[in-house]
């Protein structure tokens, strides 16, 4: 189980994508709101974004997020840095996205 | 009844349900809609008024199933695993699927994927494209010549690993077809149908020591995540094709890719990645020794119409008080 500063750190990788040439011009004009629940930590986070820039990642939950990921807080970290991959976790069932199709495919670019 | 219909579905399968039936049909690859969320897939079938739902992607949870009147359920899938079966057993809601729909079409991409990979064909096509390659002189003809020689699918040994409704099919292909070798590893292989296609079953090693071409066709499970690691890929020859048209999870996919850019192993086709869906970022892409496709095993026609006749012929038969082939709570049927 990671602490909420690994989370904290492992989500700040997912902001930093935002600043990458190639995604910038796919996420012009994505405004979302990114929840990531981690039932080991009993806590959610909230990724804002609005026309592609992150204008907060706050400890929250949200009625009716736009993307709503499930995952252990070691799975994301693992899969932020590599060193496992979205759609393994997916497969096993270790990830869960709920979201409309179009956001979950941006959401796939993200990870 | 009516039926909301949002997988895409054949005309022959319509002309069964309409004569049992109304039908809304939404194919969800022409709405771009897929119900992910329990209110709005709830607030349609309410809308619809439906109480058959047939689909291919939306999540049937215990909240869509509790909070509808739905009588039956069709999955255009191998494993209904976007329907919750405990909840549509405990309503008495039969669910009909799809099992090896689309075999066919993955064993064909296989066996496709195998040819293009030792005929070359990823880099000869890449490289004609490429503005940039000419043959006008006597030299340059005889070069092309050697550069893309290939090899052939008959009388090399073929590992399969998974010997299901794919791998069958595959050996079968290239059994019949081509005249290959088959090894198989799969502890839990019908021996009968090993010696169907005069495979042999090895263990894993022996496999990937002695094939020319080894085949992914397993399921992922715990047995299976992570079978084929950088020590496995060390084991095949270096001549060796990989292929895998199953699963991403089965494979290493860094120690894969290290191994094909170093030329360890002679190349690969492959059909299912790490990140999906494949598009030109895919790193293999830089390697002209890998055929990439963007997990589209299974996507023909045929499988349209197959899976469309399997969920309306079962459909059918369950409203006439007849036995359905593929139902995945048959419980409900005592009920």
């Amino acid at each position: 189980m990671a602490s909420k500063e690994d989370i904290e750190n492992a989500l700040n990788l997912i902001k930093e994508k935002f600043n990458d040439p190639k995604l910038k011009q796919r996420f012009s004009s994505f405004s979302k709101n990114m929840q990531f629940t981690f039932p080991d930590l009993n806590t959610s986070y909230v990724i804002k974004v609005e026309n592609g820039e992150v204008k907060s990642i706050e400890e929250e939950t949200l009625e009716g997020p736009d993307i709503h990921v499930t995952v252990e807080s070691n799975v994301l970290i693992d899969i932020l840095n590599k060193k496992t991959n979205p759609m393994k976790a997916y497969t096993t069932g270790k990830l869960k996205a709920k979201g409309k199709l179009t956001d979950l495919l941006k959401l796939q670019k993200l990870m | 009844m009516k039926a909301l219909i949002t997988a895409p579905f054949h005309e022959s399968g319509l002309e069964i349900l309409q004569k049992h039936m109304d039908i809304k049909y939404e194919n969800w690859r022409e709405t771009n809609i897929l119900y992910e969320n329990p209110k709005d897939y709830i607030e349609k079938i309410r809308k619809e008024e439906a109480d058959v739902l047939i689909t291919e992607g939306d999540e049937i949870d215990r909240e869509v199933i509790n909070s509808c009147d739905i009588k039956i359920i069709g999955v255009c899938r191998g494993d209904p695993v976007n329907v919750d079966l405990e909840a549509a057993t405990d309503k008495g809601v039969p669910v009909f699927y799809t099992p090896h729909r689309n075999a066919d079409a993955v064993a064909d991409l296989t066996v496709a994927l195998m040819l293009s990979q030792l005929r070359h064909l990823t880099e000869i096509d890449r490289t004609l494209k490429s503005g940039d390659f000419f043959v006008d002189t006597a030299e340059a003809l005889t070069q092309m010549f050697e550069r893309f020689k290939g090899s052939e699918l008959g009388g090399k040994t073929v590992g399969i690993i998974g010997f299901g409704a794919i791998g069958y099919r595959v050996a079968k292909r290239l059994k019949n077809g081509f005249g290959s070798k088959i090894l198989v590893y799969d502890p839990y292989a019908d021996k009968k149908l090993v010696e169907e296609v005069d495979g042999k079953i090895v263990d894993l090693h022996t496999l990937l020591r002695e094939s020319d071409i080894v085949t992914i066709h397993a399921k992922v499970t715990e047995e299976t995540i992570d079978m084929i690691g950088k020590e496995e890929i060390e084991m095949m020859k270096p001549t060796a094709y990989f292929f895998n048209t199953a699963r991403a999870a089965i494979v290493d996919e860094d120690a894969l890719f290290d191994a094909l850019k170093n030329k360890r192993i002679a190349g690969a086709g492959l059909d299912v990645f790490g990140v999906e869906p494949v598009d030109s970022d895919n790193r293999f892409l830089e390697l002209d020794n890998v055929t990439v496709t963007p997990h589209i095993g299974g996507m023909t026609i045929e499988t349209e119409i197959r899976h469309s006749m399997m969920i309306a012929e079962d459909i059918e038969r369950y409203l006439k008080g007849e036995k359905p082939r593929f139902i995945k709570n048959p419980e409900v049927l005592k009920k």
